[in-house]
């Protein structure tokens, strides 16, 4: 009886023990042999290929640099292949490596702004969704200049340029867009994509010699897969109040009343795009509240009384709407690609009117009237405020 | 699988063998008793001459040859055995002044003798056993009975605190080797009539005495049956500790988790008798048994229940962190670092990348090795003497630690992470429960580097089909979480405040609820300003 028990458990455990010494570590990968790859960058290189390259980083604890850097504290190197598609680029890219290329820790795509001109981006994201390394967490961004070599700029703050380009998304700067989010935009018939654009700086005074800081350039608006304008950031931070992201952002008026300046910080801010078809007109109000802080304020106004502070206020307003006012004129009537997300609003409120008119979208939405609904409240005046 | 029949066949042959052993002894032991069922010769010299014989002369049988008035006498011991001072005192003395010629042994035990522990005896049988057992005997030549003395002696170990477990707070007497100690240091906590001990005695050479204690009117009566029933079972040759018992008497044999709770600590016995359990005293042992027991007790220390019960709360939930931690910790490690690098941070894999870049073996051996080093370092420390104890400490933090690390043969976060889960195992309060849970974590470890997090999931449902199966004493080994048992799950999930524990736990103390006045939570309408 209790032998038998014994022999049960015996060959129980034989049995496990074959399943695994068979299958055995077939598909382990050590972390030494795998190339983790930080970044991507997507240029044209002739009408039918194009041209990847990836930053990856460097095994060693103590990096050699890349080519003529000057700290030699950059930790990543860059390396392109060609090919039709990304998959083929992506397994000549694998000829030259004696590691696995591992996808798993991507951080950013850039794309060259030539190639999303002329052959769109979905082709190659779509690549990013099917991969079961890559994540569609990884950041997108267009660059103007080619990818490659913005991939291989060597900053001063982050040891690798994909680091550096997803704390810049992560400011809220500008706008923050995943694989994820390009998809989506591209998939559904709602609004069009946009994507943050950026840029080598020119002003390397001060820099040391052979870093190279990046800077964003405003966004990309997209007409279906196709990048079709450029939003600047000026424009850019008009168009985060209607995507409701707008985060880290100061306002400066020059007050009528008195000779100076005033800067308000933007504490908190809310905006809600709110749809409305009356008598077949179709209009769209965009309420916009912020709550914020004066930080600076080189005028000998008295903050402190009711009726001056009000004026204020409303002069923060006007800033604020002029700039709203400035995104919808050029969106409208300039790119005529719905990035405002009036599309998503109006379906959502009026699915069958809005029915109606998907077809043909981009050239119905220039038509729709906005309204500005925009409230600034100075919620705290600091204790430098007053007489002068 | 023929393999495997010889291998059954072999341990079978082996086994008939003992059996045949086993049955010529019985023999043997029949035979005697047989001889020794006879009554005390009224010749003196014929009961000693019998003595000798059966001792086989040894050499630390005493006997001191006396007269009682005009009769001969003499009492016979154990040299180590008794208190001879007290022989001279309370019996020697006496008797020997003594006149009365006719004086009968009755007499002797209601007048002359000042002996506490006294007994008459009138086979030879017996007699033969109370002085193995450390009873003095007294002949009288021309007396059909024989009387045995309870004036025992013997070098032991004084009360100490105890090694294993040790608490800031709380009491910090510890059971001993002796089970009379043992007895005395239970009787003192708890004064209560319905305190009872059943004492038996097991080992049929070595005679050793085993009591069961248990709280009457507390207990469930089904499970002191239970206890007394395993007990009956054993037939063995000599007890040295309690796991003797412990390993004859539990429920799966073949389970890596203890399942009866060993415990040095008097006021742990206490309390789980309290709740109606059953406390296995064996004497040589300083280890009590408590049964049942199940796996949130094994994670429980004595102190949770001395400190502030938020403090207690807080450390038990550490605990069972810690029990994640020991058993899983470096078959995670193993499974993300060779299967699943995209599951770490890129910062943490960038640096654990680094410092992996010399090593030469795979994440698994590594993982192997290590833990395999810190296991021999945990051994080398408990069994080596206690002067060269330091020098494994030293060893092992420089060789396993730096030098390891800086020849390249594992990396630096390999062994932070052993570090850590032997920390981790060491923090389970029995050790017998940690041990267990440690040497578990082996098979995960190739399990982890076979199939990655999928073979941790494997390794981890076989561990809880198995635990949900186990049982200790017909209770189940997870209760009161599975079966869920909602009024007892406070003592798993918190250590409740005094004030809340009202009842007792319902798989074992069932018989009797109530623990105590309902509603005593200190507060001004309680009484007191």
């Amino acid at each position: 009886m209790k032998n038998s028990q014994f022999k049960k458990f015996i060959s129980f455990f034989l049995y496990i023990l074959a399943v695994i010494l068979l299958s055995g570590c077939w598909d382990r990968i050590e972390v030494n042999d795998i190339a983790l790859v930080m970044g991507t960058g997507i240029d044209y290189f002739n009408d039918d290929e194009i041209e990847l390259s990836i930053e990856v980083k460097l095994p060693g604890g103590e990096a050699s640099g890349t080519g003529d850097g000057g700290g030699g504290e950059q930790q990543t190197f860059v390396h392109s292949a060609t090919g039709k598609t990304m998959a083929e680029a992506l397994s000549h890219l694998q000829m030259r490596f004696p590691r696995r290329l591992f996808w798993g820790h991507n951080r950013v795509i850039v794309i060259n702004e030539e190639y999303a001109r002329k052959e769109g981006i979905s082709q190659e994201l779509e690549f990013f969704s099917r991969s079961p390394q890559a994540r569609v967490r990884d950041r997108v961004f267009v660059t103007n200049v080619k990818a490659k070599k913005l991939l291989s700029t060597n900053q001063h703050l982050e040891t690798m340029t994909a680091e550096t380009l997803r704390e810049l998304s992560d400011t809220n700067i500008g706008i923050d867009i995943s694989v994820r989010d390009v998809l989506l935009g591209l998939k559904n018939d709602e609004n069009e994509v946009v994507v943050p654009m950026i840029t080598i700086s020119q002003d390397t005074e001060g820099s040391v010699e052979g870093k190279n800081e990046v800077e964003l350039l405003g966004t990309a608006a997209f007409r279906g897969n196709m990048m079709h304008d450029v939003l600047t950031m000026e424009l850019t931070r008009g168009l985060l109040w209607f995507r409701n992201e707008i985060d880290l952002a100061t306002v400066t008026i020059e007050p009528e009343e008195a000779d100076g300046y005033i800067s308000a910080l933007m504490v908190s801010a809310n905006s809600k795009l709110i749809p409305e078809i009356r008598d077949g007109e179709w209009r769209i109000t965009i309420k916009a509240v912020s709550e914020d802080d004066i930080i600076q304020n080189t005028t000998n106004l008295d903050l402190t009384k009711m009726d001056v502070l009000q004026s204020v206020e409303k002069q923060f307003e006007e800033i604020i709407l002029e700039r709203l006012v400035k995104t919808v004129d050029r969106v409208q009537k300039e790119i005529k690609s719905d990035v405002l997300g009036f599309n998503e609003a109006f379906h959502r409120k009026y699915p069958n009117e809005w029915d109606m008119h998907k077809e043909n979208w981009n050239d119905f939405f220039t038509n729709i009237e906005v309204d500005y609904d925009v409230k600034v409240y100075v919620r705290r005046l600091g204790l430098s405020t007053g007489k002068r | 699988m023929s393999l495997l029949n010889m291998l059954f066949k072999k341990n079978k042959n082996k086994m008939d063998k003992k059996d045949e052993n086993l049955d010529e002894e019985l023999i043997q032991q029949l035979l005697h008793e047989e001889d020794g069922s006879k009554l005390i010769s009224v010749d003196i010299n014929e009961n000693i001459r019998y003595i000798k014989s059966s001792f086989n002369n040894s050499s630390d049988i005493l006997y001191r040859s006396f007269s009682l008035g005009d009769k001969q006498a003499a009492i016979v011991y154990v040299s180590g055995l008794a208190n001879e001072d007290r022989i001279y005192e309370n019996v020697l003395n006496p008797l020997m002044k003594e006149t009365n010629e006719t004086i009968s042994v009755k007499q002797l035990i209601e007048n002359k003798i000042t002996v506490s522990e006294i007994k008459q005896l009138n086979t030879l049988n017996g007699l033969i056993n109370d002085l193995a057992i450390g009873y003095q005997i007294l002949l009288i030549d021309q007396s059909k009975e024989a009387i045995a003395l309870g004036l025992p002696k013997w070098e032991k170990r004084s009360i100490e605190e105890p090694t294993a477990e040790q608490v800031v707070r709380g009491p910090r007497e510890g059971f001993t080797e002796t089970i009379d100690d043992n007895i005395s240091l239970l009787r003192r906590r708890i004064r209560s009539p319905k305190l009872t001990f059943q004492s038996k005695k097991f080992g049929e050479v070595t005679q050793t005495e085993v009591a069961v204690a248990y709280i009457n009117g507390i207990v469930d009566k089904t499970l002191l049956e239970e206890v007394n029933n395993r007990l009956n079972r054993i037939k063995i040759d000599g007890i040295l500790d309690s796991s003797y018992i412990e390993e004859l008497i539990e429920d799966n044999p073949y389970s890596p988790f203890p399942q009866i709770l060993n415990t040095e600590r008097p006021d742990v016995v206490t309390s789980y008798l309290l709740e109606g359990h059953v406390a296995i005293i064996v004497d040589g042992s300083p280890f009590v048994m408590i049964a049942p027991t199940t796996m949130y007790a094994l994670l429980q220390a004595a102190e949770d229940y001395y400190e502030r019960y938020i403090i207690g709360t807080a450390l038990r939930w550490l605990r069972y962190l810690f029990v994640v931690m020991a058993l899983l910790f470096p078959s995670m490690y193993v499974a993300i670092l060779t299967y699943h690098q995209e599951m770490l941070p890129t910062t943490l894999i960038i640096s654990i990348a680094e410092s992996r870049e010399r090593v030469p073996f795979p994440a698994l051996i590594e993982a192997l090795l290590m833990e395999i080093m810190f296991e021999i370092l945990r051994e080398a420390g408990i069994r080596l003497p206690k002067q060269v104890g330091p020098a494994v400490g030293i060893v092992g933090a420089l060789v396993i630690g730096e030098a390891a690390v800086q020849a390249g043969i594992v990396s630096a976060p390999m062994v932070i992470v052993v570090a850590v889960t032997g920390i981790a195992s060491f923090a389970i309060p029995r050790y017998n429960a940690g041990i267990s849970i440690r040497m578990l974590r082996f098979p995960i470890i190739i399990l982890a580097g076979s199939i990655g997090l999928l073979g941790i999931m494997l390794g981890v449902i076989a561990i809880v089909i198995h635990l949900c199966s186990l049982r200790s004493f017909g209770m189940p080994y997870l209760g009161p979480l599975a079966p869920m048992q909602f009024k007892d799950i406070k003592d798993v999930l918190i250590r409740p405040p005094r004030w809340k524990m009202d009842t007792r736990p319902n798989l074992s103390g069932n018989t009797n609820e109530e623990r105590q006045l309902n509603n005593q939570k200190p507060s001004p309408s309680q009484g007191g300003s």
